[in-house]
């Protein structure tokens, strides 16, 4: 399936000033639960009933029902699988923190947390008075279980990378400590600790994925709690109503929630449907949203489409991504062990003619590893670093290294892909026939599907690849760490893996992090541990009688539709009279 | 199930005249009774208004691929990035792609790559078809009784789950397509010649031969295969869209033959991408497999006309 | 008679057994497992801990042996892609779709079919039957997921008269029904149009019009109840690729059916279901194959056994 763990940045200012309790709920402050939850008991709503009051222009509440359309999951349980989840799981659960529309951390389950003097334990103070749909109050116990559960290799979780700067848990789940010894405390209902092994600056980010699970129920269901309304109980701001397979996941509104997110939706339809159904049905008015536009969804043509169609035009939203897309080389063994070969390369491909073409719209150039607008990318830098295009040059090298005219034949390689969209396959023709023009290398292209490609990539048996990696938190060392030695790719330079892990260490001192790793950025180009060629524009579509408070451009500039995991669209918006009925 | 995204059911049961169970030609009464001298079949293909046509569109095809360098204006693989995504035009006959490749050209060698898949395929299951079928119907017994089991076996298989379990095996490309498409695509010839082969051996002028005393083998050579090879011609000319849709089929699923090469099948494959703006990207090579279609079954049913020994004037 | 059955029947569990190993041996060639390890390798525990909880820890002589030892009890085991359901459970759930929308499709393509075959043979060479000639062959020729879009963006998108998927009664019927039946009822139309032909000329035809019978009485009574056994015999192969689904038209139409699971289940290395798919689509094609030689049997004594 598709990389889904699309998502916005989200500012780290307020967590890495020191302790953030200070945080304000931006957007969110005329509910910011810290008020009303001075009481044990959820006040009580009528069913069907949201909290907040709908503005005057709105339709009234029970045609308040957002339809969209995408994907198949297995589970609603983000702690279970997140490549395999249910899309919008997190509407049924609430994270430690969530995040506004200008990326900050607010509170969620958690009303503030601290970080201790040696930087190494987080305290999270729970909002007191949440409960879960069967009237089970949330503790912080079930928010320890979650991390423990994530932990667990039972549970067989397929991120656990991500967590790993939580104390033991990558023992824990490669079962050499305890599950028991995982950095997680219940320290009495509403306070849980976090323990890192060494200074973590982003775990604030890490913490905002804490979904918190029903240890009670998945205890005694097991993990196939989430399937069924009956079981899948919630204390997030949406229950789940109906999960009818193939067909629709419904979603609607939690009388009992009474947090920072409460909604205006009294439902949220998420029909079943693969990729190619979707655009069709948002033009036709059978959803209203298109949240995961990427190319596979809406295609450069069909934003062609669209922006010759006024209409649809001005239902557009684009914003590039956190996403980069490279040329990996294999190691030793391979034409691609002596950097000349990788700088030819580099020098031979034209990124801005792929950008503007086959990629229409839908791209931008990439220097580096990190794209515009990340955390500690500068753009700048990556450019001064990057090997221009430049035939002749790449010829140069090439022939210095032994190969074309007058020496050896170039090895025949295959360029391979991961699943590939058409989009991807012309990008991999435009690269193939510009070595072709610009070396006269011949190389062949190959599609392998997901898990066979995954298979031979982690054994580094593929020696030319072209492959994505996008953003699961807005943190640096979420893309770095792919490039240390041991990471995804054969390509090691002890100078980058020095640079990256002091850099990934620490805490207190942005400034002097960025500049690590953009040092280590800097190796990377030069020595051309990948190719970077473009990051891609996501392509959002909403109708124009959706509105909210959040929906704006926020402080970047920028405007989009975050899945709840990762924004507050879905909690902030409501449709307005406008729509027709 | 079946290889094919193409049309539903041709490229499911095989091919539309392959489909016939062993038993159906018999049923259709069209039982030779003897044989007839190629120039008899010749005239009377010729007489047939629309054979004659189908044949100048399978030659006008054949020629397209042969001449693909003389007839491209362009060469199929060099991207023209300053020119991408154009509609027809003067300077592109049919537009060009994502990277400004002209499409006309693309079409003019997706000829080769289509027809040497559907005549490769044809070409494998014609020999395995007939030499199985062949040795079934004349030995009977328990070699027919082998071969049909494992015709039953081969046939009952799900071709689209098997096709994609061994290019996921074998990973995508020409020589795995082509394998993937002509491992099944044997059974209806199979099928076919050893029904006709049931058929013709009780007829009159197999037995006068037998009682004149020719071998089995020359009976099979002189009498049998003649008298059967119009239906198994006809298969073979409907034999050869199939396996070009099948292709396409592959490729809406992503597994079809490795750029750059065109073919047909892929270019429809990638069309469902652009269709909604770009249709020349889909339009061209659409037509391109319908006239393929068009020309063989046209061919074929010409064919079948002048072989059929009852429609001699 | 009977016996002839009892051997084909027979027959048909050698078939099983056959597609049986030969899917299993595939099955296990192709690399991975039913594990996600896209972003980074799953840790050897975790790894180990999956392969276990689905018996794939085990010698794959024995998983087969298993395998085939619950298949005899009609028990296939719970799905990887979709827990919390068993394979029966959710073949009986999805397949139930793919049997309505090829059921809607046989009868909307044989009677289409048939009639553009009869009115193209009755007027042979005319425009008319060059006309059909070439509308059969687009249904033929266009790949399925082309007819669907274009539908889609006619009917839906410009003329919005109907929605561009789902499975939810009538008006998500049409669209995919049509895209569906274009190509079966293309091929019958032009086995129709031939067999009707060649009846028209055979001898008895000419009697009975020789004896004074209407044309039309001689078409219903002679020329197409000769023509029922060749085209059953074009129709019958296509039922069981119809009821068991399409990947492409469920795609295009978000229809929750059977024929994407043939794809799905292979990606996600969904062992129990591959296995099951593969022995259901056998079963019903060779049953389909069975019976259309036995209705054979039933009409034309002539038709000598197979063996």
């Amino acid at each position: 399936m598709h990389d889904d763990r699309r998502s916005k940045p989200f500012s780290r200012r307020i967590l890495l000033q020191g302790s953030a309790a200070t945080a304000v709920a931006i957007g969110f402050g005329q509910r910011n639960a810290a008020s009303a939850a001075t009481t044990g008991v959820a006040p009580k709503r009528e069913a069907g009933i949201a909290a907040p009051e709908l503005p005057e222009n709105a339709l009234p509440q029970e045609q308040q029902i957002l339809r969209t359309m995408g994907r198949e999951g297995r589970y609603l349980d983000w702690s279970k699988s997140v490549q395999q989840r249910q899309f919008e799981s997190a509407l049924i659960t609430e994270p430690l923190v969530r995040r506004s529309e200008n990326y900050e951390l607010m509170p969620a389950g958690a009303e503030s947390w601290e970080t201790s003097d040696d930087n190494l334990t987080w305290t999270f103070h729970l909002r007191p008075g949440m409960t879960w749909s069967d009237g089970t109050p949330v503790t912080a116990e079930d928010y320890a279980y979650t991390v423990r559960r994530m932990a667990d290799p039972e549970t067989a979780f397929d991120v656990t990378f991500y967590y790993g700067s939580i104390k033991n848990f990558a023992e824990a789940n490669a079962g050499t400590v305890s599950i028991e010894e995982v950095g997680v405390e219940a320290i009495d209902d509403l306070t849980l600790a976090i323990t890192t092994a060494q200074p973590t600056p982003f775990l604030g980010l890490i913490a905002a994925d804490v979904y918190v699970v029903p240890k009670h129920v998945v205890e005694a269901e097991g993990d196939n709690w989430s399937l069924d309304p009956a079981t899948a109980i919630s204390c997030g701001p949406f229950v789940l109503d109906k999960w009818d397979k193939g067909r629709e996941v419904v979603f609607a509104n939690n009388p009992q929630y009474d947090g920072p997110s409460a909604a205006h939706w009294n439902q949220i339809v998420y029909l079943i449907g693969a990729d190619e159904a979707v655009f069709p049905a948002y033009e036709n008015g059978e959803i209203d949203l298109i949240e995961r536009g990427y190319e596979q969804v809406i295609s450069p043509a069909d934003q062609a489409r669209i922006e010759s169609d006024p209409a649809l035009s001005a239902q557009l939203h684009t914003f590039p991504q956190f996403q980069t897309w490279w040329l990996a080389f294999g190691g030793e063994g391979t034409a691609f062990s002596d950097l000349r070969v990788r700088q030819a390369f580099a020098q031979a491909v034209d990124r801005d003619a792929i950008v503007n073409s086959a990629l229409r719209n839908q791209a931008v150039a990439a220097y580096g590893l990190l794209a515009p607008g990340f955390h500690s990318s500068n753009t700048e830098k990556q450019k001064a670093a990057a090997y221009p295009y430049d035939p002749e040059a790449a010829r140069a090298l090439l022939a210095e290294a032994g190969f074309g005219e007058g020496g050896n034949p170039f090895p025949h390689y295959d360029l391979t892909l991961r699943d590939p969209s058409p989009t991807v396959q012309t990008v991999a023709q435009a690269i193939q026939a510009m070595l072709k023009e610009n070396l006269g290398i011949d190389v062949g292209i190959q599609s392998l599907e997901r898990k066979s490609f995954t298979e031979q990539l982690n054994a580094y048996e593929l020696p030319f690849v072209l492959i994505p990696w996008d953003m699961d938190y807005y943190d640096a060392s979420n893309f770095m760490d792919v490039f240390v030695t041991g990471g995804r790719h054969a390509w090691s330079n002890a100078d980058y893996d020095a640079l990256v892990k002091e850099a990934d260490g620490i805490i207190g001192d942005e400034a002097k992090r960025a500049e690590l790793y953009q040092q280590a950025e800097e190796i990377l180009i030069k020595d051309v541990g990948g190719v970077f060629l473009w990051h891609p524009v996501f392509t959002q579509l909403w109708k124009p009688y959706i509105e909210g408070p959040c929906l704006h451009e926020n402080t970047y500039g920028i405007l989009s539709w975050q899945a709840p995991e990762k924004g507050p669209q879905y909690f902030c918006t409501y449709f307005n009279n406008e729509r027709p009925a | 199930m079946r290889p094919a995204g193409a049309a539903p059911a041709p490229s499911s049961s095989g091919l539309p005249g392959v489909a016939l169970p062993g038993t159906s030609v018999l049923a259709m009464g069209r039982a030779a009774r003897e044989s007839s001298p190629g120039g008899e079949a010749w005239r009377r293909f010729r007489a047939n208004r629309l054979g004659p046509l189908g044949l100048v569109i399978v030659l006008l095809l054949v020629l397209l691929a042969i001449g693909a360098p003389l007839i491209a204006p362009y060469p199929y693989d060099k991207p023209d990035f300053g020119a991408a995504w154009q509609f027809p035009s003067r300077q592109h006959l049919m537009g060009t792609d994502g990277i400004g490749r002209d499409f006309f050209s693309r079409i003019v060698y997706g000829a080769r790559t289509s027809l040497a898949i559907g005549l490769s395929a044809q070409a494998i299951a014609l020999t395995l078809g007939i030499l199985l079928g062949l040795a079934a119907g004349m030995r009977g017994g328990m070699v027919d009784f082998v071969v049909m089991r494992l015709v039953d076996a081969v046939w009952a298989f799900p071709r689209l789950l098997f096709a994609i379990m061994l290019l996921t095996v074998l990973g995508s490309g020409f020589t795995n397509v082509l394998f993937a498409i002509a491992v099944t695509g044997w059974i209806p010839i199979c099928r076919l010649t050893r029904a006709q082969l049931l058929g013709q051996r009780e007829q009159e002028y197999v037995a006068a031969a037998r009682a004149i005393g020719a071998t089995e083998r020359r009976v099979a050579r002189v009498h049998l295969l003649p008298n059967i090879m119009g239906p198994i011609i006809v298969a073979l000319t409907l034999g050869v869209p199939e396996a070009i849709f099948a292709e396409a089929g592959l490729s809406f699923l992503g597994i079809g033959i490795n750029p750059p090469i065109p073919s047909w099948g892929q270019m429809v494959g990638e069309s469902v991408s652009t269709i909604r703006f770009y249709w020349h990207l889909a339009l061209f090579p659409a037509v391109m497999i319908g006239l393929t279609m068009l020309g063989f079954v046209l061919m074929g049913d010409g064919l079948r006309d002048a072989l059929d020994p009852r429609s001699r004037s | 008679m009977g016996r002839y059955i009892l051997l084909r029947l027979g027959g048909l569990a050698g078939v099983l057994i056959a597609v049986s190993v030969v899917t299993f041996v595939l099955m296990h060639l192709i690399p991975g497992g039913p594990y996600d390890e896209e972003k980074m390798p799953l840790s050897e525990e975790a790894k180990a801990n999956i392969l276990r909880s689905y018996g794939l820890d085990k010698p794959l002589w024995q998983q087969y042996l298993l395998f085939a030892g619950n298949a005899l009890r009609f028990e296939f085991g719970y799905s990887y892609q979709s827990p919390g359901e068993t394979v029966t459970q959710l073949i009986s759930r999805v397949w139930t779709v793919s049997l309505q929308l090829g059921a809607l499709t046989l009868a909307v393509a044989i009677p289409l079919g048939l009639g553009l075959g009869i009115v193209a043979a009755s007027h042979r060479n005319s425009w008319l039957d060059n006309f059909v000639t070439l509308l059969a062959t687009a249904g033929i020729v266009l790949p399925t997921f082309v007819v669907g879009i274009l539908l889609i963006l006619l009917f839906s998108n410009t003329l919005h008269w109907l929605p561009t998927g789902g499975w939810e009664g009538p008006r998500t019927w049409v669209m995919p029904v049509i895209a569906y039946a274009l190509g079966p009822a293309g091929i019958i139309a032009r086995y129709t149009r031939t067999c009707v032909i060649e009846g028209a000329g055979a001898d008895y035809v000419r009697t009975a019009r020789a004896k004074g019978l209407r044309e039309g009485a001689v078409m219903w009574r002679h020329v197409l109840r000769n023509a029922a056994i060749p085209i059953l015999t074009i129709a019958g192969p296509l039922v069981p690729d119809l009821l068991t689904g399409s990947i492409f038209i469920e795609t295009i139409f978000r229809i929750p059916g059977l024929g994407s699971y043939f794809v799905t289940s292979v990606y996600q290395r969904d062992y129990p279901m591959i296995m099951t798919l593969a022995l259901l689509a056998a079963f019903v094609v060779s049953i389909a194959y069975l019976s259309t030689d036995l209705i054979y049997l039933a009409i034309d004594p002539r038709i000598r056994l197979a063996s």
